[in-house]
């Protein structure tokens, strides 16, 4: 019985999201700008194109936040990318492994005190040495508790 | 003074061997019994479906789908970057290859200079090898043709496969269809050269 749900965990985490994103909250005060740290992990063995790729063909890596009344993104703080190389590329690519420190810096507007789910989406294309996934675009939430400045 | 009992001693009753435990162990088994027998049972009833109800969306499904060796291949027709359309219906009679590829796939660019070689190697046994680009900017899949030119048609997806042959799980996925157009095996991901002439060969 352990066998065989061991064998069935194997098998849904082949065509589960080589991407994961850690769920966290964020605190900021009304009238202030945050940084919610977001962590993407990809899987062992693959990676994805960095949000700035050395090929314009390739799918970088982007995070977009829908709007939302009272809140405003104002910027993203990507992680320094990894200048690699494959065997399938003749030179290296800027692509992100393993853990993945996404900072998304947001202001709370007037009025938004309380808690709040953000939508936003992670679109990102990963990669094996052997196999490339298809570009995703998955939805990302962030939770955010808004308190008085 | 010679003692006589009313009545002999019962035996003590003999306990099961494992008592509780074994009772567990009979129950893990029968469970056990019970997948093997009802995986078994939805194996059998899949092999009996008919081919069509098998192909629908199910065609580029994991390697080991036991259901695709013997399908016939649902048809198709996609457009070339000419505009040019190629109807798989009429490669009947001939062994075909679809390779999914895309622009940003890295590990399909090392398999693509493979399939300029077989198809001029196998041509003239009738191999047609058609490269099937997921891309969806056909300025893109026109680009990278342009830089690294292969010897065998290229057609554009635009997810026009999805119906009937699903979403590749991955990048490269090869179909290889016999000359009957029935589908005789599937690849996910970067195969080894020798290997991919091998499954050519099985079928010319």
């Amino acid at each position: 019985m352990v066998a065989l749900a061991c064998l069935g965990i194997v098998a849904a985490q082949d065509t589960a999201s080589v991407v994961k994103v850690t769920p966290t909250t964020l605190r900021l005060r009304e009238r202030r700008v945050a940084t919610l740290a977001l962590q993407l992990q990809v899987r062992e063995g693959y990676h994805i194109n960095s949000n700035r790729p050395k090929l314009d063909y390739l799918i970088a890596t982007q995070f977009t936040l829908d709007p939302q009344p009272g809140f405003t993104l104002v910027g993203l703080k990507w992680p320094t990318a990894t200048d690699k190389k494959f065997a399938f590329s003749g030179d290296p690519l800027s692509v992100f492994q393993g853990t993945v420190p996404l900072g998304v810096e947001l202001k709370a507007g007037p009025h938004t005190v309380g808690s709040h789910v953000l939508h936003g989406k992670l679109r990102y294309q990963a990669c094996s040495e052997e196999l490339c996934r298809p570009p995703v675009t998955m939805p990302v939430d962030l939770h955010v508790e808004v308190v008085h400045g | 003074m010679t003692e006589t009992s009313s009545s002999t001693p019962t035996p003590a009753t003999p306990t099961p061997a494992g008592g509780k435990a074994g009772n567990w162990i009979i129950i893990g088994v029968v469970l056990i019994a019970g997948l093997i027998y009802i995986a078994k049972n939805r194996r059998d009833a899949a092999n009996q479906r008919p081919a069509n109800q098998n192909a629908v969306g199910e065609i580029l499904l994991p390697a080991d789908n036991p259901r695709l060796a013997g399908i016939p291949a649902p048809d198709f027709t996609l457009k070339q970057l000419d505009g040019t359309p190629i109807h798989l219906a009429d490669l009947k009679g001939k062994v075909v290859v679809l390779d999914f590829w895309a622009s940003w796939c890295g590990p399909c660019k090392i398999e693509m200079p493979w399939w300029s070689d077989l198809q001029n190697k196998y041509r003239a046994q009738g191999l047609v090898i058609l490269g099937v680009s997921e891309d969806d900017s056909d300025n893109d899949v026109k680009n990278y043709l342009q830089a690294n030119p292969v010897s065998y048609q290229v057609v554009l997806d635009h997810s026009t496969l999805t119906n009937t042959y699903g979403s590749p799980e991955g990048l490269p996925t090869t179909l290889f269809i016999k000359r009957d157009g029935t589908f005789a095996a599937r690849v996910l991901g970067l195969e080894d050269r020798n290997e991919l002439e091998n499954h050519i060969k099985k079928i010319l």
